[in-house]
């Protein structure tokens, strides 16, 4: 019963320090994907430094732990660039780890996205050309709504990737779920039953959002039946 | 049928999560102070390497005033030392978990970590010292009001920030006390408030900060021990004891803080005499 209490009583600062984790989660996958479809469409490009330059990015961002990207862009970046005093120091780090988490997803996104659009079939975009479309609309029209489909469940693997990753936001100083109660043992040393709460707390929003998409996918695949 | 398939899976990830849960809860880890064989005695020692001048790692070698402390201890009393690291706040957990005997990490003794674990007799009189930059405009604790202050997480420093109605978004904490020095540095944080022989130490090695305040708190540094292993307590403060009596403990001040003697604690004092009541 007394671990009990201390997980009631901890739980409305550990409410705050998730919704600090969901800001950040629904900000990396937002920018992540636009910086995932960006890339993705260089990476397709006719132009070979568009897609050197995709090429790199991802590569660097996924060739390298998130943990070292993010305490580099935190801790690194400022000791030579004087990005604190840009934005100022209350600011530069929500920045550091929003940029730094979304690259990250960004990357990984690319190649779900770059996958997803050579998945189709060469005939539909040969088909497209042959009654006249331009490139761009063969994409818009064609390519894209039947890529998206397929690439639904990678994209829904990786926004649970991105939530469990916003843990690692807790090293640099980032008041999310993690550090919160990192907080609250280093008061009450109930490791096992704050690490626990922390735990099923993710656990729920993560299974809400793959549901989520569970249904999404039933949705769309209405022609499969 | 894919639902079925779904929660179907679900109990079974329950089913597994609680049974690892209530492994871990019952497999008793062998506890090296539980043995007693005549030869000598293995304990497991976990320290923080980041925290000069009491810990920290050169060329790949744990050292400082803590680690030769308790080496000296170890040979006075027929121990062997089996070191490890892990950050602070991952210490008095793994004590609690048994999974180590014993931490130094320049722990504070407090009475909310005496109901956790034990503490050796006081071997430290800390304090807590304010660093800024030298060309920063404040003098004392109380200009800091407005500004961002870095510190150590869950360290004292923190429950003395906000005693000083410091608001908590104005408190970063770091894993680790070089990030919150280097944040000091690029601008990130107005100040560092910690130990102040640590900021001491830092400030004595670089010279664009300066310590601008101390803070006298009454904190000493005790030897973090398992809970319920009397011999083993026993064997640190004689073993302690018998290095200040034989002036080893004297010359870890001359090592360590080129001969300033105001941490000696040089009586036996009692962890629960000298806890800070938090």
């Amino acid at each position: 019963m007394h671990a009990w209490n201390i997980m009631v009583h901890a739980l409305p600062q550990l409410l705050q320090g998730l919704g600090r984790t969901v800001e950040f989660s629904l900000i990396a996958i937002l920018l992540g994907m636009i910086f995932g479809l960006i890339s993705a469409l260089c990476r397709l490009s006719r132009f070979q430094i568009l897609r050197g330059i995709s090429w790199l990015y991802v590569e660097v961002f996924r060739g390298t732990p998130l943990l070292v990207q993010l305490i580099f862009i935190a801790f690194g970046l400022p000791t030579v660039i004087p990005l604190n005093d840009w934005f100022g120091p209350r600011v530069y780090p929500l920045i550091a780890a929003a940029i730094g988490l979304a690259l990250n997803e960004g990357a990984y996104i690319t190649e779900i996205i770059r996958a997803g659009i050579l998945s189709v079939d060469r005939g539909q975009s040969e088909a497209a050309h042959s009654i006249g479309m331009s490139r761009f609309q063969a994409m818009r029209y064609i390519i894209l709504p039947q890529a998206f489909k397929r690439m639904i469940p990678p994209l829904v693997n990786q926004f649970a990737q991105t939530i469990k990753d916003t843990s690692l936001l807790a090293p640099i100083a980032i008041v999310e779920l993690l550090y919160t109660g990192q907080i609250i043992v280093a008061e009450n040393f109930a490791g096992f039953q704050i690490y626990g709460e922390i735990a099923l707390l993710y656990l729920v929003i993560i299974f809400t959002i793959t549901r989520f998409a569970g249904y999404l996918e039933r949705r769309l695949q209405i022609d499969k039946r | 049928m894919r639902n079925k398939k779904i929660y179907g899976s679900l109990l079974l990830a329950g089913v597994l999560a609680t049974g690892l849960l209530a492994g871990c809860g019952t497999s008793s880890s062998k506890s090296a102070s539980s043995q007693n064989n005549d030869s000598a005695q293995t304990i497991r020692v976990a320290a923080d390497t980041t925290f000069p001048p009491f810990e920290s790692e050169k060329d790949g070698k744990v050292q400082g005033f803590d680690i030769d402390m308790i080496n000296a201890i170890a040979k006075k009393e027929n121990l062997n030392i089996q070191l490890s690291t892990m950050q602070f706040t991952g210490l008095i957990p793994a004590l609690q978990a048994q999974s180590i005997d014993v931490a130094v990490a320049g722990i504070t003794i407090k009475k909310s970590r005496l109901n956790a674990v034990d503490f050796s007799n006081a071997y430290y009189k800390s304090g807590i010292s304010v660093l800024t930059k030298k060309n920063a405009s404040f003098s004392s604790v109380d200009d800091l009001k407005n500004k961002l202050v870095a510190t150590k997480k869950g360290t004292s420093s923190v429950d003395l920030l906000k005693s000083k109605g410091i608001p908590a978004q104005n408190i970063k904490q770091f894993d680790n006390i070089n990030d919150a020095y280097s944040s000091l540095v690029s601008g990130g944080a107005d100040a560092v408030v910690f130990d102040s022989p640590v900021n001491q130490d830092y400030a004595n090695t670089h010279n664009d900060v300066h310590v601008i305040q101390s803070i006298p708190t009454g904190e000493y540094y005790g030897i973090a021990v398992v809970k319920n292993h009397p011999d083993l307590l026993k064997k640190l403060n004689d073993g302690l004891k018998a290095i200040k009596d034989d002036g080893e403990y004297a010359k870890l001040f001359d090592k360590y803080f080129g001969g300033d003697q105001s941490g000696v604690v040089q009586d036996e004092l009692a962890p629960d005499k000298v806890a800070l009541d938090e």
